[in-house]
């Protein structure tokens, strides 16, 4: 091949080789900067729910514990506990409807909820949980049915709110950084 | 949801997580995951007592009162007419004191309220090494 047309070959590439580099070092800041602000608005979100008193800083210190047991801890584990604590729900309601009420049923339905609500840092629903349980102690049915609706309108909140954060988390973790 | 062959043989701290609620039982397993815990689970204290029956050992044991089948109360009396010596740390949202003193009077030798923070598992295992200076 000619001298000249050997250069011109070489720089061609070697430009196009510069311009693939550049543009995919611009797509993968692009990422990273998307990645950075999906994160924080997931952060801010957890705040959101603090200042509403929704969750306290034990729902943050749950989502850090990913750093040490990997990416999909809330994923799979915030899915379990909406289910379960709908299985619990429905019980209680079950156990409310029956003419004769079994307050020590209840009342374990109640320590069963609010246990796994104050682990996962589901503060407003956890202290009502114990607001149904002290009604359940002092045998009071129409206070336990006050108390189980309210029990149940926390929780309709705190669902909404989980699911609208495992969307974010999802696309943290999915690498789905589109429309950030 | 075993993670471990239970040993206590070795320099890592092993732990029983003793709960029904498969959420708290994650995130206690997590936790102590975080902090080097070589950690396995029961669901409620009669596997805890069956465990123990089988030759597992454990450094810590951390027993959830309310479960079906045998609660913490039960299993804890039985894993110390046993002669089991891990440190067993009650583990519930009860927060009225006779419920705490009942517990306690069953063998434990702490009780923390739920929910677990790292700072109370490091608490815990301060106990465990000065325990083991001890010994």
């Amino acid at each position: 091949m000619h001298s000249s047309s050997l250069r011109f070959f070489l720089s061609l590439n070697l430009s196009l080789l510069l311009f693939c580099g550049a543009s995919f070092f611009s797509s993968a800041m692009a990422g990273l900067t998307a990645l950075e602000a999906l994160t924080e608005q997931l952060y801010d979100f957890i705040q959101s729910m603090e200042d509403d008193g929704i969750v306290d800083y034990h729902f943050k210190d749950c989502y850090n514990m990913k750093e040490a047991n990997g990416p999909f801890l809330f994923i799979e584990l915030i899915p379990t506990y909406i289910s379960d604590s709908e299985t619990t729900l429905e019980e209680m309601t079950a156990e409310l409807d029956q003419p004769l009420v079994k307050f020590k049923h209840l009342e374990q339905l109640c320590t069963r909820l609010k246990g796994g609500t104050a682990c996962i840092g589901a503060c407003r629903v956890a202290t009502s949980c114990g607001e149904l349980r002290r009604a359940a102690i002092a045998k009071n049915k129409d206070n336990c049915l006050l108390r189980l609706e309210m029990i149940k309108g926390d929780f309709s909140i705190l669902r909404n709110r989980l699911e609208a954060f495992l969307e974010l988390e999802r696309r943290i973790v999915t690498n789905d950084y589109q429309g950030c | 949801m075993a993670t471990s062959n239970g040993s206590s043989t070795g320099t890592k701290i092993t732990a029983l997580v003793v709960d029904d609620d498969r959420v708290i039982n994650a995130i206690h397993c997590k936790r102590l995951n975080k902090l080097g815990i070589e950690n396995h689970v029961a669901a409620n204290g009669k596997e805890a007592v069956d465990l123990h029956c089988s030759g597992k050992k454990f450094d810590l044991i951390l027993m959830d009162r309310d479960m079906p089948i045998m609660n913490g109360i039960e299993a804890t009396r039985e894993l110390r007419a046993m002669g089991v010596r891990s440190i067993i740390v009650g583990v519930s949202t009860r927060s009225i004191k006779q419920e705490i003193q009942e517990f306690m009077d069953s063998g434990l030798d702490d009780y923390q309220e739920k929910p677990l923070t790292s700072s109370k598992v490091i608490s815990i295992l301060h106990k465990i090494n000065c325990n083991e200076f001890l010994d």
